[in-house]
């Protein structure tokens, strides 16, 4: 069981957004989630290498297909790289149908603050997004 | 300032010695509370350095030490993990010193992972990676952990030539780029005459944890340290959630010179005892009481503390045999009234117990405890409760360290009492059985003789360093007010120091302290 703080939920949830511009769609918003894993799979492997990574992403894919149909459509690459085999959620909404992309990487950061600890983590993710509203931008904010 | 070339020249890097100018090494701090001073003032600025050592002897921790206390968003350091521990599973731990600072991870603090280029092989890349960020981050200090897995690991079809080549590219790269470089290295010493980086290297800092008997014992050595001269030898080290404390051998007090009253004498607060001393105890000396137990060398030492309150000077006191309260209430007992000065800082009872201490701490525990109070005086009660507080790796050193210890206390200006059991074997005299009486400057002889039917106790001042002292043997008794030293040397009796006198003359001997029971 990945244990995701509200607030890494929040974050995710905005980098979600971010990244999945104004759509609303469940495709955008997978698509989303998986923009948002790949930027943090580019971020974090000159800090944790590929196969760090690919493990991270490995145990954090394992423990979403378990609870979530929909991420049985997500392969993981050695180097935690993500793909696709089909969008079985397109012409859905998010309301409407089961995929809650943000869960992706809300299970990926909880990991990751697991071992590591939250402080590290939402820096790590401010480093990413330093422009998404409520990823937290200084220090004092982090600690919080 | 002009320098040979005509160019100007900073007087923060430079400086002029005769008509040759001279660079300046500075030096930057290791966060390690002790190692700066064994370094002589820190790690040399620019130096590349390799902390050697085998798994689990501190290495990783001592670099992240390092590197936590030098670096900052404007000078920020480059940690270079390699196949080893994963940077995940070190975050993880060593987030749990007090020295680790989470907020600085990723911009004063900047991992990069060179396992992905190390497993591919490709030394070119490797060198590539590294050059590409440090020019990228220009960091004030370079971490690479670890060197051994980088320089051992197999590099597909590349010669052993090549490894070699990269070794010098890569220290020569980081020596030249103004930073201050640890390579870390799960080095054994059978490793020194094999690999080049020893002789590249200009610090070599070796760790050692060293099993003996049921304790763990951790060292230091700097074996080699360039543009500066650090002090030598094996020096303690000990982990904690603060991360690594270093004991220096010289027990931080080499140097330190603090006047001293010209001959100034110190009462030990029983004016009989004093002049048997010609005066008192000389400050700065080192005194030890020796005898059985139960004569009263705790009480007496108690009274040289007591005597240093009443005349406005601190003390100390180190004790490893009793817990402060007890000490203090037995000390109340002898009519010494200890508590009040404890309350208000004029004693401070130190209460060293755990059975693994090296010299090094408890003098660091000493030393401190001196600063805090500015004492003046300070007792060891006693040196074979010290002795077991030790580790047994220590305890082999004991007289070796306790030389190095009261050498430097003393040399600072602190007048020390220390008290040590003999045993009275009524054959002999000895003064303690550690041979140590060349460590002390003044031995005072406490012993049971029997006479007239009594245990009755005597006391004599055996040496005095550089004074003349009374030769006089001398009955005391230990009464509510303390030793008290009661009537003139005996000369009604021969082979006091034996324990059994004879008497000379038909004198009928009063007993000094009556124990009947009362009727």
């Amino acid at each position: 069981m990945i244990r995701v703080s509200a607030q890494i939920q929040e974050v995710a949830r905005r980098a979600v957004e971010y990244e999945a511009g104004l759509g609303e769609r469940g495709g955008a918003r997978i698509g989303g989630a998986l923009l948002v894993c790949d930027k943090l799979r580019r971020h974090l492997t000159p800090l944790i290498g590929a196969l760090g990574y690919g493990a991270l992403m490995a145990r954090t894919l394992g423990s979403l297909k378990r609870e979530n149909g929909w991420a049985e459509e997500i392969v993981s690459g050695v180097n935690g790289a993500l793909e696709m085999v089909q969008l079985p959620w397109s012409g859905r909404s998010g309301e409407e149908g089961s995929p809650d992309p943000e869960e992706l990487p809300a299970r990926l950061l909880g990991f990751l603050a697991t071992l590591i600890g939250e402080v590290i983590v939402l820096k790590l993710v401010h480093e990413v997004w330093p422009e998404v509203h409520g990823v937290p931008s200084d220090k004092r904010e982090a600690m919080r | 300032m002009k320098n040979q070339t005509g160019s100007e020249g900073s007087e923060d890097s430079e400086h002029v010695e005769g008509s040759h100018r001279k660079v300046v090494i500075r030096t930057i701090p290791t966060g390690v509370e002790g190692l700066d001073e064994i370094l002589g003032g820190g790690v040399p600025e620019f130096s590349l350095n390799l902390i050697a050592g085998l798994p689990g002897s501190g290495k990783t921790t001592l670099a992240h030490q390092i590197v936590f206390a030098n670096a900052t968003e404007e000078r920020p350091v480059i940690y270079f993990t390699v196949l080893g521990e994963p940077l995940l599973k070190m975050l993880r731990y060593q987030q749990q010193y007090t020295f680790f600072d989470p907020l600085k991870v990723g911009t004063a603090v900047k991992f990069v992972n060179l396992s992905d280029l190390l497993l591919e092989g490709d030394l070119e890349a490797l060198y590539g990676e590294i050059t590409k960020q440090v020019e990228a981050i220009q960091p004030r200090v370079i971490v690479v952990d670890s060197f051994r897995t980088l320089v051992g690991g197999e590099f597909g079809d590349e010669p052993a030539s090549s490894m070699q080549l990269f070794i010098h590219r890569l220290c020569h790269f980081l020596t030249s780029w103004e930073a201050t470089t640890f390579m870390v290295g799960e080095y054994g010493m059978e490793d020194i005459h094999g690999s080049a980086v020893f002789t590249i290297a200009d610090g070599l800092i070796w760790l050692w944890q060293v099993a003996e008997r049921n304790s763990v014992v951790r060292k230091l050595q700097v074996l080699k340290l360039r543009g500066h001269s650090s002090v030598p030898g094996l020096h303690t080290i000990r982990i904690s959630n603060d991360g690594i404390q270093a004991f220096s051998r010289t027990l931080g007090l080499v140097g330190k010179k603090v006047p001293m009253g010209m001959g100034r004498r110190l009462s030990m607060g029983i004016p009989e005892l004093d002049k048997m001393l010609g005066g008192g105890i000389r400050e700065g000396d080192s005194v030890l009481i020796a005898g059985p137990s139960g004569t009263g060398k705790s009480a007496l030492a108690t009274q040289f503390i007591a005597e240093g309150v009443r005349v406005g000077e601190p003390g100390i006191m180190a004790i490893f045999e009793e817990r402060p309260e007890g000490y203090l209430q037995r000390a109340g007992t002898f009519g010494l009234d200890l508590k009040d000065a404890a309350h208000s800082g004029m004693v401070e009872t130190l209460y060293l117990r755990p059975l693994d201490l090296s010299v090094d701490e408890t003098m660091r525990e000493m030393t401190e405890a001196i600063e805090r109070v500015g004492a003046k005086r300070l007792v060891i009660d006693s040196l074979v409760g010290f002795e077991m507080a030790l580790a047994p790796g220590f305890r082999a050193d004991f007289r070796e360290s306790l030389y190095r210890m009261i050498g430097a206390l003393t040399g600072a200006g602190i007048t020390i009492v220390s008290t040590v059991e003999v045993e009275d074997t009524f054959e002999g005299f000895p003064f303690s059985h550690y041979a140590i009486s060349f460590l002390t400057d003044d031995i005072i002889r406490m012993r049971y003789v029997e006479i007239g039917g009594q245990l009755r106790k005597v006391m004599v001042v055996i040496k005095m360093r550089g004074g003349n002292h009374s030769k006089d043997i001398r009955e005391y008794v230990v009464t509510d007010k303390g030793v008290v030293i009661i009537g003139p040397r005996r000369t009604d009796f021969t082979g006091l120091t034996s324990g059994l006198p004879r008497a000379v003359s038909g004198v009928v001997e009063v007993s000094p302290e009556p124990k009947e029971p009362s009727e």
